[in-house]
C-alpha cells in the first residue's frame, strides 16, 4: 500500500459519510456506497475493473445501487452505476459529482468532498421512497487479494 | 546684536542638559543612600526571563496547533494512504463478497476523475 502517514478518516469524518449517505437513502430512496482506500492492483488502468468488481460485490443492490469509489493514495476516483440507476444518475449526472469531488480532494479536503459529490448525486436523482436502513454502517476492509 | 545668538545657544544647551539630569536624579537615590532593593537571584532572573516569555510562547503556539489536532489529521494528497479500506454502506461482509463477486458482462455506468 501506500507509504504514507495518514491514518485515514477521523471517525468524525466516517460519521459525516455515514449520515450522507443515510440521507441520500432516506430523502431519496437512492441506495449509495462509498469505499474509501486504495485498491490492490498492480495496474492503475486496472482501476475501473476493480471497482466494477466492488460493485458487483453489492450483490442484489447492484443492479440499483451506486457505488463511489475512492483511492486516496492511488488519487482516483471512480463512480459506478448499475444498470437499474442509470437513468436515474447518468453518466453525465456523475462526471459533474466527480468533478465537484476532485477539486475537493485535491484541496485536501476528503471527507467533505465525498459528502459534496454523494449530495450532488441524491440532488439530481430526485425523490423516491425511502429505503429501509441497512444493519450494517461502515466496516473497515482489508482487501487482500490482487483482482 | 551679534552676541545673543551664542548666548542663547548656551541657554539651551544648558536647559536641555539640566532637564535631562534632573529627571534622571531618582536613578541616583541608591547611591545617596537609600534602601537598595533586594537583588534578583539567579533562579528569579531565569524564571522571569526566559520561563515566562516560553510559556506565553507556547500557550500562543497551543492555541494555533490544537485545534487541527483535535479536528484530526488532514489528507494530503502527496502523502499517499496507509489506512485500510472503508466501506460504507457496503455488503455485510465485504472480505467475502469481494472474493465472490463477478462483475460478468452487466453494463454499468459512471465517471472517473483524478487528481
Amino acid at each position: 500500500m501506500a507509504t504514507g502517514k495518514d491514518e485515514g478518516l477521523s471517525p468524525r469524518q466516517q460519521e459525516r459519510i455515514a449520515t450522507a449517505i443515510d440521507t441520500c437513502r432516506q430523502d431519496n430512496g437512492l441506495d449509495v456506497s462509498a469505499l474509501v482506500g486504495d485498491l490492490e492492483i498492480s495496474d492503475l488502468s486496472q482501476f475501473r475493473a476493480a471497482a466494477e468488481k466492488l460493485h458487483a460485490a453489492l450483490g442484489e443492490r447492484s443492479h440499483s445501487a451506486v457505488l463511489i469509489v475512492v483511492a486516496p493514495g492511488q488519487r482516483k476516483v471512480e463512480v459506478v452505476t448499475g444498470p437499474g440507476v442509470r437513468r436515474r444518475v447518468p453518466d453525465r449526472v456523475a462526471a459533474l459529482a466527480v468533478m465537484s469531488m476532485i477539486s475537493d480532494f485535491g484541496g485536501g479536503n476528503l471527507a467533505g468532498g465525498i459528502v459534496n459529490g454523494l449530495r450532488q448525486i441524491a440532488d439530481s436523482a430526485g425523490r423516491r421512497d425511502p429505503l429501509p436502513a441497512l444493519d450494517a454502517g461502515h466496516s473497515q476492509l482489508a482487501l487482500t487479494q490482487g483482482h | 546684536m551679534h552676541r545673543p545668538s551664542v548666548r542663547s545657544a548656551l541657554v539651551c544647551l544648558a536647559a536641555a542638559s539640566l532637564t535631562v539630569l534632573l529627571s534622571a536624579g531618582p536613578a541616583l537615590a541608591i547611591e545617596i543612600g537609600d534602601q537598595p532593593a533586594p537583588k534578583v537571584g539567579v533562579v528569579k532572573t531565569l524564571l522571569l526571563f526566559v520561563l515566562a516569555p516560553a510559556a506565553i510562547t507556547f500557550a500562543i503556539a497551543a492555541g494555533v496547533w490544537l485545534p487541527g489536532m483535535v479536528r484530526g489529521t488532514r489528507y494530503r494528497p502527496s502523502r499517499g494512504w496507509a489506512a485500510a479500506p472503508v466501506w460504507f454502506a457496503g455488503p455485510p461482509d465485504p472480505a467475502a463478497a469481494v472474493q465472490d463477486a463477478d462483475a460478468g458482462d452487466v453494463v454499468r455506468g459512471g465517471a472517473r476523475g483524478d487528481w
